[in-house]
């Protein structure tokens, strides 16, 4: 799983038929370290319900499909988690 | 999935017959500018798209999820057409 910013949205009417009522938004990918938004971004369907500028969790490859099982959706990247809170323990 | 524009067709004679009858697009990543950026991919198309038009592409094991490209040899599909696009931060 990979964090990112929710940075908007993408509206399509004409989407291959198992697209139908998922949502399509932009997240930019977070450098866990740093906590900076990088300049890159990737579209994501979400089985969330995350708004514009929530911080997610997101799955790429393959395994953004199985979150829809046991239905079939054609996505390489899914949101699949709001995040509340990240604690990092500082290194001596 | 990557945001793209595409930009010419590719055409293939000879080739595996799964690919028969697929409509194969040539398509460059592009910003949230509309600058189009570097990266190209041959995709095939699922849902009739032409030239100039912003789309999304699915890449990898996933794109054999669609009816259209379903156990076939294809790693990139056209799976949807952008109308709007909203970002605010």
């Amino acid at each position: 799983m990979y964090y990112g910013k929710v940075i908007g949205n993408i509206v399509s009417t004409i989407k291959v038929k198992n697209l139908d009522g998922q949502k399509i938004q932009i997240v930019r990918p977070i450098d866990m370290e740093t906590g900076e938004p990088s300049e890159d971004f990737i579209v994501a369907l979400d089985i969330t319900s995350s708004g514009i500028g929530d911080y997610v969790g997101y799955e790429d490859g393959k395994e953004a499909a199985w979150a829809f099982e046991p239905k079939e959706v054609v996505t390489d990247a899914t949101i699949v988690a709001i995040i509340d809170k990240v604690n990092i323990e500082k290194r001596k | 999935m990557v945001l793209g524009k595409v930009i010419g067709t590719v055409v293939a004679t000879q080739k595996d017959p799964s690919l028969v009858g697929k409509k194969l697009l040539l398509v460059k990543a592009i910003d949230l500018n509309d600058n189009i950026l570097e990266p190209f991919v041959v995709a095939v198309d699922a849902v009739g798209v032409g030239v100039g038009e912003k789309v999304l592409v699915v890449n990898g094991s996933s794109a054999r999820m669609t009816d259209e490209t379903k156990d076939r040899s294809i790693d990139s599909v056209i799976v949807a057409k952008v109308d709007s696009i909203q970002v605010s931060i």
